[in-house]
C-alpha cells in the first residue's frame, strides 16, 4: 500500500527502545524510514544542569537523589556515579516521591532530588514538591530540568533541513497532556501526528496509520493510544502541573534553544528551587565538538553516520549523552543495530 | 494522597493513584515514576494482545 | 533455602561476651582463637581443618586437579533466598564445576568490619556449614581479618575451591562448535532481582528468592553418562547475555537464541520492566549453561529435569557459523536482533 517513500519521526524514547529492540525496522518496507527524535529526556538534559547537580552532590550537607538513568550521563567533566565514588552522598530512587521519604529520614541534611523527564513525569515531582509544601519538609528541594515535546516538534518542523513527513506522538506524555496541543502544529505544518503507545504492535499500528495518511494527503491528529489517552489527557495531572511549573524557554542539549521548551517552578513554589536555594548560576558549557548529539537528536543523521561512532564513541567510553542514555539514538544503534 | 499496591507482572509497588479516581481494584492502570496516570481500557488492551499473537503467528508462519 | 533472618532454634549462638566483632578478633591473638574455635569449627570442622595448620594438607589425587577462587563483596549480606555465605560457597563449588570437576575441598577467608553482629556471622557460617554439606565438600583451611569501621562493608568472604577434573572431559569456550545446542537448567535473573528487592529505595516487592544453589549433584550425574560436553559456565555477573558473548568471543563461533524459549519468572519479568532491565544480563547464582551436540540434547536433559535444580531445563539456542563472535536472537515477534556485550556495570555489588 505503499507508493513513495516516507519519512517519519518518533519523539519518545521508550518508542526508540522498543524498535530497536525488536528491530521493527524488519518489518517495514523499504520506503519507509524511522528517524528517532529527541525523545530521550536524558539526552537533552543540558551539560551545565549535570554539572550544578554534580556540584551540590560533593557537599557534604547534601542528598542527591535521581532516576538512575542520569547517573553516568556525562556533564562537561564527568558524571554523578564519578561524584559518588569521590565520596558524595548520591542515591538512585524509582519515584520523586522516595526522594521526600529520603528528606524526612535525613532530616539534617538537604535532600535535593534531580528533576529530569519530559510531562510524563513532571506531575510526579510536582505532586512531590505540592506534598513538601504541605507537610513542611523544608530539608527538600528539586534541581528542575523538565522538558516538554510540542515546542521541540514545532522546532523540528521549522527547520528547512527536515525531512520529516509525520510524527509518533509520544503516547505516556499524551496521558498525561492530552491530545489537544498536537491540533495547531498538524494544522500549521500540515503533518500526521499520531498519537502511539509502547508495544510492537501499538508502534506498528501508530506507522500504519500515519502513512495511510500520508498517502492519502491527510493531515492532523489522530490517537493510535485510545486504551490510555484520551484527548483531554489527565485533567487532575495537567491542573497540578499547572500549579506548581510554568512555561519557560529552555536550552536542549545538542539543539539549541527551544522556546517554551521547559518548565520553571511557579512563584509559590520557587522556594523549592535548589539552584536558588544554593545560590547557583548555570554557564552554557562547551560541548564535546566531536559529538553531533545535535544532529542525531534532530533526525538529520543517523548513528551510524557519524564518524565517531562505535570508534572514539562507545558506551563505555561515550562522548556525548545519546550514547550513554539506555534510550538514546546512539545507545540504541550501538546495542542492536551497529551489525547491519 | 491516595495510594494503592500495584502489580507488574509479579513485581508489587505502591503507586499514587489519586489522578485516577475511577480506577478500583483488578483495574488496570498506566503507571509511571510512581504515579498512575490512566486508567487502561482491558476491552482495547485484550483487542492489542491479539493483534500481537496474530502477527507472531503470521510472521512464525512465513518465515517457515 | 534458608530465608533471610531467620536461623535454625536447635543452633543458638554459641556464648560469648562480644555481641559485635571487634578488631582484636582478627589479630591472630586469644580472641581470634576463641572466635575459631567457637564459632567456626564446631560447625565447619573436619580433619583437616581441626588439624590446627596454617594450611591444609591433602591426600594426592589422579588425574587433573582444577582450582579456582573467588571473592564476595554482595550488598546487602542477607536476602530473599540466602545471605553472603551461600554466594561463597555455591559460587565456587559452580565455578569448579564449569571447570569440569568434582569440588572437593574449599578454603574460606573472611574479611570483618568492625561492629560486625556475632548474631550475623553466626547466621553466615551456618549457611556455609549448610550448602557445603548439601554440596559434599569440606572448608579445609581459612583465614580471619577485621577492618576497621568504615573500612569494610560488615563483611567480605574470598573462597578458593579445589576439585578433581572428571576423566574424558574436554571443557573449553573454545570446544563450542556450530551445530551444538545451548541449555540452560531454569529461570534467568532470579538473583539480581532478588537483591534489588533487597536494597532500600527502590520500594520493590518482587517475590523473588535468589536461585544460590550448588549445581555439583546434579552434574556429576550428567557427566558420568555423556562426556561430550562442549561448554559449561555459570552466568553470573553480567547474565546470561554476557556469558555467551564472552564464549563466541573466544571460540570465534556465533549463537542465536530462541527469545520463546527463555524461562524468566513473572516476578522477574515485572521487576524488569519497571526498572528498565533485561533479564538476559542480570545475574544468576545457581544456573549452568551446558553447550554441547544436539544429539546428546535430550539425553542431558532428561538427567537434569530428574533433580530439583534442572526441572526446568531447556534449549534456549543454537550455535551456529552464522555471524561469528556475536550472539542474536529471534525475538518474540519473529524478528532478530544482537545481543550485545553490555558496558559496565548495570547492578552494582550483586555477588
Amino acid at each position: 500500500m505503499v507508493t513513495s517513500e516516507h519519512t517519519l519521526m518518533e519523539i519518545c524514547g521508550g518508542q526508540t527502545h522498543t524498535i530497536m529492540r525488536y528491530s521493527l525496522q524488519e518489518l517495514l518496507p523499504e520506503e519507509i524510514t524511522l528517524i528517532h527524535g529527541p525523545g530521550c529526556p536524558v539526552c537533552v538534559t543540558p551539560a551545565e544542569n549535570i554539572d550544578a547537580a554534580i556540584t551540590l552532590a560533593a557537599d557534604p550537607r547534601v542528598i542527591l537523589v535521581s532516576f538512575g538513568d542520569m547517573l553516568r550521563v556525562p556533564g562537561s567533566r564527568d558524571d554523578l556515579l564519578s561524584a559518588k565514588a569521590r565520596g558524595g552522598d548520591v542515591r538512585m530512587v524509582y519515584s520523586p516521591m522516595d526522594a521526600l521519604e529520603i528528606a524526612r529520614k535525613n532530616p539534617h541534611k538537604e535532600t535535593i532530588f534531580f528533576g529530569v523527564g519530559f510531562e510524563t513525569t513532571a506531575p510526579a515531582v510536582a505532586l512531590t514538591i505540592r506534598q513538601a509544601h504541605m507537610r513542611a519538609i523544608v530539608n527538600f528541594s528539586v534541581l528542575v530540568s523538565h522538558v516538554r515535546v510540542p515546542p521541540a516538534m514545532e522546532f523540528l518542523l521549522s527547520s528547512s533541513t527536515s525531512r520529516v513527513e509525520g510524527f509518533l506522538a509520544a503516547g505516556h506524555v499524551c496521558t498525561v497532556m492530552g491530545t489537544g496541543e498536537y491540533l495547531p502544529i498538524a494544522e500549521k505544518y500540515r503533518v500526521p501526528i499520531v498519537v502511539t503507545g509502547f508495544e510492537p504492535v501499538d508502534i506498528l499500528m501508530g506507522i500504519r496509520e500515519s502513512i495511510r495518511m500520508l498517502e492519502e494527503e491527510r493531515h492532523g491528529v489522530v490517537n493510535a493510544y485510545s486504551r490510555a489517552v484520551r484527548p483531554e489527557g489527565n485533567p487532575a495531572a495537567k491542573q497540578l502541573l499547572g500549579e506548581v511549573f510554568e512555561v519557560v524557554d529552555c536550552r536542549w542539549r545538542g539543539i539549541g534553544w527551544i522556546p517554551l521548551g521547559g518548565f520553571m517552578l511557579t512563584e509559590a513554589y520557587r522556594d523549592f528551587d535548589a539552584m536558588i536555594r544554593f545560590g547557583l548560576h548555570t554557564e552554557q558549557s562547551d560541548e564535546n565538538i566531536v559529538c553531533l548529539a545535535g544532529e542525531i537528536l534532530t533526525g538529520r543523521m543517523i548513528p551510524t553516520e557519524c564518524p565517531a561512532f562505535s570508534v572514539r564513541c562507545t558506551p563505555e567510553k561515550p562522548l556525548g549523552a545519546p550514547m550513554v542514555s539506555p534510550e538514546g539514538a546512539c545507545a540504541a544503534y550501538f546495542r542492536y543495530g551497529r551489525h547491519r | 494522597m491516595r495510594m494503592a499496591r500495584v502489580r507488574f507482572g509479579e513485581a508489587v509497588r505502591e503507586i499514587c493513584i489519586q489522578w485516577v479516581p475511577e480506577a478500583g481494584i483488578g483495574d488496570y492502570i498506566l503507571a509511571h515514576v510512581g504515579t498512575a496516570l490512566s486508567k487502561v481500557d482491558e476491552e482495547d488492551a485484550a483487542f492489542m494482545l491479539e493483534a500481537l499473537r496474530e502477527m507472531v503467528l503470521n510472521r512464525t508462519q512465513s518465515n517457515s | 533455602m534458608n530465608d533471610s533472618g531467620e536461623f535454625a532454634p536447635q543452633c543458638p549462638i554459641p556464648r560469648s561476651e562480644y555481641e559485635h566483632v571487634v578488631l582484636a578478633h582478627g589479630g591472630g591473638g586469644r580472641l581470634t582463637r576463641q572466635l575459631v574455635e567457637k564459632m567456626i569449627l564446631p560447625r565447619l570442622g573436619n580433619e583437616f581443618l581441626d588439624r590446627d595448620h596454617d594450611g591444609a594438607v591433602l591426600p594426592p589425587q589422579e588425574g587433573e586437579m582444577a582450582m579456582t577462587t573467588d571473592s564476595f563483596v554482595v550488598d546487602p549480606i542477607f536476602f530473599p533466598g540466602g545471605d553472603i555465605g551461600d554466594l561463597a560457597l555455591n559460587g565456587t563449588v559452580n565455578d569448579l564445576v564449569s571447570c569440569g570437576a568434582e569440588p572437593m575441598y574449599i578454603s574460606l577467608s573472611l574479611i570483618l568490619e568492625e561492629g560486625l553482629a556475632m548474631e550475623d556471622l553466626w547466621k553466615i557460617i551456618l549457611s556455609i556449614e549448610r550448602a557445603s554439606s548439601t554440596a559434599g565438600v569440606m572448608v579445609v583451611t581459612g583465614d580471619t581479618k577485621v577492618v576497621e569501621r568504615g573500612k569494610g562493608d560488615r563483611i567480605f568472604i574470598n573462597t578458593t575451591g579445589i576439585g578433581s577434573v572428571v576423566p574424558g572431559l574436554r571443557i573449553s569456550p573454545r570446544h563450542c562448535t556450530p551445530g551444538d545446542v545451548v541449555l540452560i537448567n531454569g529461570s534467568i535473573g532470579d538473583h539480581g532481582i532478588a537483591i534489588l528487592s533487597a536494597r532500600d529505595g527502590l520500594g520493590l516487592e518482587a517475590g523473588v528468592k535468589s536461585d544460590t544453589l550448588a549445581l555439583n549433584r546434579m552434574m556429576s550425574v550428567v557427566f558420568r553418562h555423556r562426556k561430550e560436553i562442549h561448554v559449561l559456565r555459570d552466568p553470573t555477573r553480567g547474565g546470561v547475555a554476557g556469558t555467551l558473548n564472552e564464549i563466541c568471543l573466544a571460540s570465534g563461533t556465533g549463537i542465536l537464541l530462541d527469545e520463546n524459549e527463555l524461562p524468566v519468572k513473572d516476578g522477574v519479568r515485572g521487576a524488569c520492566e519497571l526498572l528498565g532491565l533485561d533479564p538476559l544480563y542480570v545475574a544468576n547464582e545457581g544456573k549452568m549453561l551446558v553447550i554441547l551436540p544436539e544429539a546428546h540434547a535430550e539425553e542431558v536433559l532428561s538427567i537434569m529435569r530428574d533433580h530439583e535444580e534442572g526441572m526446568e531445563s531447556r534449549i534456549i539456542g543454537r550455535v551456529t557459523e552464522d555471524h561469528p563472535g556475536m550472539v542474536r536472537m529471534h525475538t518474540a515477534i519473529g524478528t532478530t536482533r544482537i545481543i550485545d556485550m553490555i558496558s559496565g556495570e548495570q547492578l552494582p555489588r550483586i555477588c
